[in-house]
């Protein structure tokens, strides 16, 4: 049949090329699409993990002054935001070798109508710039309108007990829909600003096609081009201005991903206020700490501590004590080098402490938080989160030192017994045996401990007793004290007000001067001690004998 | 301005020129150059094919 109608042969022939093209062109596509499904999703795994480092690395003034909602939303939802708009570029890419091609063939088609055609591209670029900085600044404000939605989950989720034991359930569920509902004006602005770039360039199109078909129209018409050249042209016009627009019309989008890289570029990039001079490594330290001339404040206009002395004797524990905002807290994070102190010097076996290797010398430091964190997982990994190869026998024999390890086996599973997020499985007086535990597998040089007010039973109480016991037996100890028996089993006790050491001196010493630290001591440890709860209980008894 | 209340920037951003930002993307994209080279070579490949479909038919 081929040989009888060439013509029916060559449509064979261009069918069965067509196809084979289309073959190709399958297997290109299908081949860069993987690649860039790759390539992207690896960029976005390298720009995460760069935002996470970065936002681990910084000091605790950070995550005081910043809700962790939002740093979580930039690390999450921006980059998942870029990851997007590279898609989208990816797809441009292609579109931008398209118009290259289509510029070439319409050059051969007729050199007067491309030459007007490309003259309407400066417009449409310069239409695209001017949305550009209108477009940035909605889709910047849609983002931050984002991670406040974030934010908010997050505190309310994290906050759930407080907000159910005050049944404010309600409230926080005004207060999430208060920034969804800002998220979502802002998100649907942002959608309007974007709608309006496609309709103002495809207009600009239509001038432009409007002027090559009546110059095209009027050269057919003098003979200056062939018709058949012209409808071509008019084709492949009309396949060159969809790219073009493509290119234009997703610039503003283009600047949304930019937008979201410049906020996780600015978490990458935010400088941390705690500055080594150097890195020192640090050897084993026997726990003397000296402040000199310390100042230190939180804001530029409220100083928390000024000219402040302190010598902390190796072995030494010391107990801070003083009202609320006295400075107790403020010392603590200055030795555990959480916060940066703006005056004077603080000096550890000596050393600067700004001088010195951070991971080291944390190492050497075992804190225990007012309310202790544990992450989710099983008690035993809890222990060993400072030393992961301390071994199960070695935390049993260790867990059997306090109460005889009663604590312990009054858990469930014993030592595998699970946490629970936030460690919302255990009781307060487990979840602070576990923390203590896990310094005491640490071993460290100086001891931290911000004690919790809760109270716990008097049998936990005097494990928790004997837990603390270990550790200052073996470290310098800082222990901001909630509870008489800490109180009387540090070495010193160091009353504080307004940053200022107003009393120094032993448990007796301090009460028989009858200062600050008895005033204190009524006020909040009186009612621990044994005398007070013997005579409540006489005077509860001689009131229900009258 | 109560539309756009609480969404003020945070005090560590910083503002990029897009020079910058493109600069700063394209370190993160270059350590995959190999499947970008295969991105490039297809891209060529499905455009090329596409720009000239029309003309051929």
């Amino acid at each position: 049949m081929l040989q009888e109608d060439p013509q029916s042969s060559l449509l064979y022939l261009i069918t069965l090329a067509l196809l084979g093209v289309g073959a190709v062109v399958w297997m290109a596509n299908w081949a860069r699409r993987r690649a860039i499904t790759r390539v992207i999703g690896d960029v976005i795994l390298d720009l995460r993990k760069e935002a996470f480092r970065a936002t681990a690395s910084h000091d605790m003034s950070f995550y005081d002054e910043h809700a962790s909602g939002k740093v979580v939303s930039r690390i999450t939802s921006d980059t998942q935001e870029f990851a997007q708009v590279s898609i989208l570029l990816a797809e441009l890419t292609t579109q931008m070798v398209q118009v290259i091609i289509l510029i070439i063939v319409l050059f051969q088609i007729d050199v007067r109508l491309t030459m007007i055609v490309l003259a309407m591209l400066p417009f449409l670029f310069l239409a695209s710039w001017g949305f550009r900085r209108w477009a940035r600044s909605v889709i910047r404000r849609a983002m931050r309108a984002v991670a406040n939605v974030n934010a908010s989950i997050k505190e309310a989720v994290t906050g759930i007990t407080v907000a159910k034991n005050f049944r404010q359930e309600e409230a926080i569920y005004r207060e999430f829909e208060s920034v969804n509902r800002q998220s979502y004006s802002v998100n649907i602005r942002r959608g309007f600003v974007l709608a309006l770039v496609f309709p103002t360039l495809n207009a600009l199109m239509f001038v432009g096609t409007a002027i090559v078909i009546f110059v095209g129209g009027l050269s057919a018409a003098q003979g200056a081009i062939a018709v058949g050249a012209w409808y071509l042209f008019l084709r492949s016009v009309d396949r060159f201005w969809f790219p073009v627009l493509g290119l234009s019309s997703f610039w503003s989008q283009i600047q949304g991903g930019l937008s979201a890289a410049e906020r996780v570029f600015s978490l990458i990039d935010a400088e941390s206020a705690v500055v080594q001079t150097a890195h020192l490594q640090v050897p084993k330290l026997s726990g003397e700490i000296r402040f000199t001339d310390v100042d230190f404040r939180y804001r530029p206009d409220e100083p928390v501590l000024e000219a402040f002395n302190l010598t902390i004797e190796p072995g030494e524990d010391l107990a801070l004590v003083g009202h609320t905002g006295a400075g107790k807290s403020s010392i603590v994070k200055l030795v555990t080098r959480f916060y940066e102190f703006q005056g004077g010097q603080i000096l550890v076996d000596g050393l600067d402490i700004r001088s010195l290797d951070l991971r080291d010398y944390r190492r050497q430091i075992g804190l225990v938080p007012q309310n202790p964190f544990l992450f989710s997982g099983t008690v035993l990994e809890n222990i060993r989160y400072a030393r992961p190869n301390a071994t199960e026998t070695e935390i049993g024999d260790l867990a059997h030192r306090i109460g005889s390890g009663e604590w312990m086996e009054a858990l469930p599973e014993g030592l595998q017994s699970e946490a629970g997020e936030r460690g919302k499985l255990l009781s307060m007086g487990q979840r602070q045996l576990v923390s203590l535990m896990r310094v005491l597998i640490q071993r460290p040089a100086i001891f931290v401990l911000d004690e919790a007010t809760a109270s716990v039973d008097p049998f936990t109480e005097s494990q928790i007793q004997q837990a603390l016991q270990l550790i200052l037996a073996d470290t310098t100890s800082i222990l901001i004290a909630h509870r008489l028996s800490t109180v009387r089993a540090s070495d010193r006790i160091i009353v504080l007000r307004h940053g200022s050491i107003i009393e120094e001196g032993d448990h007796e010493r301090l009460l028989s001067s009858g200062g600050h630290y008895a005033e204190l001591y009524n006020t909040y440890f009186r009612h621990q001690s044994l005398e007070y709860v013997q005579q409540s209980r006489a005077a509860a008894l001689a009131a229900s004998t009258d | 301005m109560g539309f756009f209340a609480d969404l003020e920037r945070e005090d560590y951003d910083r503002t990029y020129s897009d020079l910058e930002l493109v600069r700063r993307l394209a370190t993160y994209f270059r350590r995959h150059g190999g499947k970008l080279a295969v991105t490039l070579l297809a891209t060529l490949i499905v455009a090329s094919a596409a720009a000239s479909s029309r003309v051929v038919v």
